[in-house]
C-alpha cells in the first residue's frame, strides 16, 4: 500500500470515529478566571492577615517597584503557559513572554542596584516564602486544570511560566501584607525565593503534562487503529 | 501559506460542523487539507520518504487539538500553528536519525540490505543474493529482539506499514514506535555484527 494512500485512509478513518467535542474557553476568559482567583485569595488574605497597598507605597520606590514587577510577572508567566496551549494565540504567547522577560530583568536590575546584603538574608523569610507558595496554590492549579483542557504540546513552557506567574501571584499577595521594613527580605522573601520554589515545582508540573501528553498520543493512534 | 478568504471560510465552517460531530464535514476538511499541507512539509525540507509520515502525524494532531480551535477564531493560523509543531518535530526527529546513521555506517535503516533482506523488495541481484544469505540469519536475530522492539522493526521494515500506521497497530505514540524500531535495527545490526566476527 503506497503512503499516500494510507493517508487518505488515516482520514477516512479519523472522520469515522469523530467524536463532538466542546471548544475550550478563550484564553482571555481563562485569564480573567484565575485573576478572579487572585483576587479572591487576596480578599480572603485580607480578611485573615490584613492588605497594606498603600503601606507598600509608602516604604518606597524599590517597594513599589517589587510590586509592580510582581504583578507584571504574575500576569504575564499566567497569560503565556494559558495561550500557549493553544494553537494560533503564539502572538499573545510572544508579547506575554517578552513582558515576562522584560519584569524579570528589572526585578534584577533591582537586585544589582540594592546595598551590599546582610549577613544572613534569609533569616525570618521562611514563613514569607512558605505563605507565598500557599497563597499561589490557588491561582496555579486553576490554571493548570485550564491548561490541561488545551492541546498536549509544549509541556515544559507551560509548567514554568504558570509556576512562575502563580510564584509571583503568591509573592505579591505576600509583599501585600507583610510589614517588613527591609529591601532585601522584600527581593528574596517575597521574589526570588517564591520564583525558585515556583520553578521547582513547575518542572514537576512540566514532567506530569509531557507524561500526560505522549498517554494522550497514544490513545490518539490506538484510536486510529481501532 | 494563506489560503483565500473563501476557502478559509469554508474550511472553519467545515471544522465547525466537526466539532459537533458531523463526520462528512471532518473529512472533506481533513482531505482538503492535504494538497496544502503534503506542499508545506516539503517546503520545510522533510525528505520525500517522509513527507506522508509526517502530513499523517499532523493530522493526527489537529485531531488530538481540534476541541482547541474557537468558531471565533480565524482557522488558517491556529491550523498552521499545530502544522508546524509537528513538522518541527519531525524535522529533529529526522536530525536526529541522520546523525545516527552518520556515526553508525552501515546502519540498518530503510535503505540498507538487512531492511531489503526483510521486506524482499531489492531489486540489485548483488543486493538480492546478500539478502538471501542474510534472511535466516536477519530472521534468527529478529527473533531474539524483545516482542516490542521486533514488532515495530516488523511492521515499519517488514509490512513497511507508515509511522502513524504501525503506532496505530502497535498501540503507542508515533514517536514512541520510531524509538522502538530504532532500538530494535541497533540490536539486529549488533547480533549480525557479532555473528560476522570469527
Amino acid at each position: 500500500m503506497s503512503r499516500s494512500r494510507s493517508t487518505e485512509e488515516l482520514v477516512a478513518r479519523l472522520a469515522e470515529g469523530l467524536d463532538p467535542v466542546r471548544p475550550v474557553a478563550p484564553v482571555s476568559l481563562q485569564v480573567l478566571a484565575v485573576g478572579g482567583i487572585c483576587v479572591a485569595t487576596a480578599a480572603a488574605l485580607a480578611v485573615w492577615l490584613g492588605l497594606h497597598p498603600l503601606s507598600v507605597l509608602e516604604r518606597g520606590r524599590i517597594s513599589a517597584t517589587i510590586a509592580a514587577m510582581l504583578a507584571l510577572l504574575g500576569s504575564s508567566g499566567l497569560t503565556l503557559g494559558l495561550a500557549c496551549r493553544i494553537p494560533g494565540r503564539e502572538r499573545l504567547a510572544w508579547g506575554a513572554a517578552a513582558v515576562l522577560a522584560a519584569g524579570a530583568s528589572i526585578l534584577g536590575t533591582v537586585l544589582l542596584a540594592l546595598p551590599d546584603a546582610p549577613v544572613d538574608p534569609f533569616a525570618e523569610s521562611a514563613s514569607c516564602i512558605l505563605r507565598s507558595i500557599l497563597l499561589a496554590a490557588p491561582s496555579g492549579l486553576l490554571a493548570l486544570a485550564l491548561a490541561l483542557r488545551g492541546a498536549q504540546w509544549r509541556p515544559w513552557i507551560t509548567g514554568l511560566a504558570l509556576s512562575t506567574g502563580a510564584a509571583s501571584v503568591g509573592g505579591l499577595l505576600v509583599h501585600l501584607s507583610c510589614p517588613s521594613p527591609d529591601a532585601w527580605h522584600w527581593l528574596l522573601a517575597h521574589a526570588l525565593a517564591p520564583a525558585s520554589a515556583g520553578l521547582l515545582l513547575g518542572t514537576l508540573a512540566a514532567w506530569a503534562l509531557e507524561g500526560i501528553g505522549r498517554r494522550s498520543e497514544s490513545a490518539a493512534a490506538r484510536g486510529v487503529g481501532a | 501559506m494563506s489560503a483565500t478568504r473563501p476557502l478559509q471560510e469554508e474550511r472553519a465552517d467545515w471544522m465547525a460542523a466537526a466539532q459537533r460531530g458531523d463526520r462528512a464535514a471532518y473529512e472533506l476538511l481533513l482531505t482538503a487539507l492535504l494538497p496544502p499541507l503534503r506542499a508545506f512539509v516539503r517546503r520545510r525540507g522533510v525528505e520525500a520518504s517522509e513527507v506522508e509520515d509526517v502530513v499523517q502525524e499532523i493530522l493526527l494532531s489537529i485531531h488530538r487539538a481540534r476541541h482547541t480551535w474557537r468558531a471565533d477564531r480565524p482557522f488558517d493560523p491556529w491550523m498552521w500553528a499545530i502544522a508546524r509543531n509537528a513538522s518541527t518535530d519531525a524535522l529533529r526527529r529526522q536530525a536526529r536519525e541522520r546523525s545516527r546513521r552518520v556515526s553508525a555506517p552501515g546502519g540498518f535503516n530503510e535503505e540498507s540490505t538487512p531492511a531489503r533482506a526483510l521486506a524482499g523488495n531489492s531489486s540489485d541481484p548483488e543486493e538480492r543474493l546478500a539478502a538471501a544469505e542474510l534472511t535466516p540469519r536477519l530472521a534468527e536475530a529478529l527473533a531474539r529482539l524483545p516482542a516490542s522492539q521486533r514488532q515495530a522493526v516488523e511492521l515499519l521494515y517488514v509490512e513497511q506499514l507508515s509511522v502513524v500506521e504501525a503506532a496505530a497497530r502497535a498501540g503507542v505514540s508515533p514517536a514512541a514506535l520510531k524509538v522502538r524500531a530504532h532500538r530494535g535495527s541497533r540490536a539486529l545490526r549488533s547480533a549480525l555484527r557479532s555473528q560476522d566476527e570469527p
